[in-house]
């Protein structure tokens, strides 16, 4: 393994906090989506990073079906999204704020 | 995968081929195919002629799985015999709604049976995802879209910290099996920070899913607008299964450095838990927050003894399940086109309107309370001895505390429920599906309360 495992996992960290601060920040509903991708995709990557560090394909195997889930619970999300602009207009979080005590 | 597999794998298929079958019933069978199916993988665990000898893969069939698998079964089956009424009520889809309950069953039995980082992970988004669709059904309510929200978010994060906690314990420990990464991690005198981050994190993942404080914040919010039946399938299920992988397969506080977080969780959700719920008046929130209040309790069960732990904390989800679905029930079946009953207003009364209702809610408040003859105490006697057993004096003293206090909680709408001066007017009368799920739910609430070795003997069965 050209790259040591250890940049591999400060990069994919940076990339986790990134998605994070997204998701944390943004209050439109879209761009907290793909902060959820950016954070998904950097899991992705520690999974391939160690699977050819400990030289077994499991890691890659488990990066395929992170995608799968992460496809499902994305359309999921987006029917959401479709569904609340169509009955309230808005897709900013910070509206949704119906229920209180 | 061989053929060799097929019984231990039979009940985890039932489900997913039960929940795909009933897509294709006239709706106004599906809901109690959907209670069949859920009793015909009850039949398929236990029938003596199934004996599975090859274990499957990724999921265990010993008898931890085999009693959670039970337990979730049951629940859903309750939860499609009490949907019926808010279902019919609101106009919603009965085939979906069955569908979704049995998946979500499903993603419960694979999660609390894993044995590997990969099921484990596969069994909670199964379960969560059609949480998501499931909290958000009724679509001409808006705080159901609401509720909807503030489910998916919250969850969509909880599963990248899982997952990202699960790729930082493979890349430490190069293993997805469970007890290796553990005893793997566990080995190391000072654990490697990348597999403690990766630990800490599938930690915090579990808590936003098992509402433990501070990740509970979605709880009241979501319980108030889902369906009734959902949260109660919610609160009872979802949560017990995201303990029982925590309890049997996820062995967390074997690794020392998880005890004082473990610990931390358990008593920040007592405290703040008692006193959010303190000045609710609506019954869903109030729920939803003592809710967060047993999971804290039920974290006791996590820091005793395994052996201890399983014991105690298998029992009191029991008994906190029987509760909650019986909580949850007793409000949709007040239900009606208008919506359901929720402030403590709608209970004036109830006593002289539908005097079996008023018992069978008293009954189960007392009980979530931890009144003597019920269920509840009993449950917190083993939970509390268990905890004080391995040490943990402060967080018990914490737990009785926070159990004294919960009396104003509970009983603030037993008081409404026998006002006398009240309107008249009954409630709709109660269907033969919620009457079995009631009876049962308050059979399993008395005799486990008063005579509880059955239920001894079943959690027994399941040490490894």
């Amino acid at each position: 393994m050209i790259v040591p495992l250890g940049h591999v996992l400060l990069f994919a960290g940076l990339l986790f906090v990134a998605g994070l601060a997204a998701v944390l920040l943004r209050r439109n509903l879209i761009m907290i989506l793909i902060g959820v991708e950016i954070m998904l995709n950097a899991v992705g990557l520690v999974l391939v990073g160690a699977s050819a560090y400990w030289r077994h394909p499991s890691g890659q195997l488990f990066a395929l079906l992170l995608m799968a889930v992460a496809a499902a619970e994305i359309s999921i999300a987006l029917a959401l999204v479709v569904y609340l602009k169509r009955s309230r207009g808005t897709i900013d979080v910070n509206r949704f704020d119906g229920m209180k005590g | 995968m061989t053929w060799d597999m097929l019984p231990a794998l039979l009940p985890l298929l039932a489900l997913f081929v039960g929940s795909v079958t009933v897509l294709f019933l006239p709706a106004r069978r599906a809901l109690p195919f959907g209670a069949w199916c859920g009793l015909l993988v009850i039949g398929l665990i236990w029938w003596p002629g199934i004996s599975s000898e090859v274990p499957a893969p990724l999921v265990s069939s010993g008898g931890f799985a085999k009693v959670c698998t039970t337990l979730w079964a049951l629940i859903g089956a309750a939860t499609c015999l009490l949907a019926n009424r808010c279902c019919l009520n609101r106009r919603l889809e009965r085939r979906e709604f069955a569908a979704l309950i049995l998946f979500a069953v499903f993603g419960m039995a694979i999660l609390s049976a894993s044995t590997s980082l990969v099921s484990l992970f596969l069994g909670l988004e199964a379960m969560t995802l059609a949480f998501y669709v499931l909290v958000a059904f009724n679509r001409e309510n808006p705080t159901g879209a609401e509720a909807g929200l503030k489910y998916l978010l919250p969850g969509f994060l909880a599963s990248a910290l899982l997952s990202f906690g699960i790729a930082l314990v493979y890349a430490a420990t190069g293993s997805f099996d469970l007890p290796e990464a553990v005893l793997l991690s566990a080995a190391v005198a000072p654990m490697s920070s990348v597999a403690l981050l990766g630990w800490a994190l599938i930690l915090s993942a579990a808590a936003f899913k098992a509402s433990l404080a501070p990740f509970h914040l979605w709880t009241p919010d979501v319980y108030q607008g889902a369906p009734s039946p959902v949260a109660g399938l919610l609160a009872s299920g979802s949560k017990g299964a995201v303990i029982a992988a925590l309890l049997g397969s996820m062995p967390l506080a074997l690794l020392d450095p998880m005890r004082p977080l473990l610990a931390g969780l358990a008593a920040l959700s007592m405290i703040i838990g008692t006193f959010a719920a303190l000045p609710q008046t609506n019954i869903k929130r109030m729920l939803a927050y003592s809710s967060v209040v047993h999971m804290g309790y039920l974290v006791l069960a996590l820091l005793a003894d395994q052996q201890t732990g399983i014991q105690a904390g298998m029992f009191y989800v029991i008994t906190y399940g029987a509760a909650t679905v019986a909580a949850f029930g007793l409000v949709a079946s007040m239900s009606d086109s208008g919506g359901e009953p929720e402030n403590y207003a709608a209970l004036d009364g109830l006593a002289r309107r539908s005097p079996w209702r008023a018992g069978l809610f008293t009954c189960v408040l007392l009980s979530l309370a931890g009144f003597p003859p019920l269920a509840g105490f009993m449950g917190k006697f083993v939970l509390f001895g268990a905890a004080l057993e391995s040490g943990y004096l402060w967080l018990v003293i914490l737990a009785l505390l926070s159990s004294l206090v919960s009396c104003y909680y509970y009983l603030r709408p037993i008081i409404r429920m026998f006002n006398v001066a009240s309107k008249e007017g009954g409630g709709a009368p109660v269907n033969g599906g919620e009457r079995l799920v009631f009876a049962l739910c308050a059979a399993v609430i008395l005799i486990a309360g008063t005579y509880p070795a059955p239920f001894f003997r079943l959690v027994a069965n399941m040490l490894p």
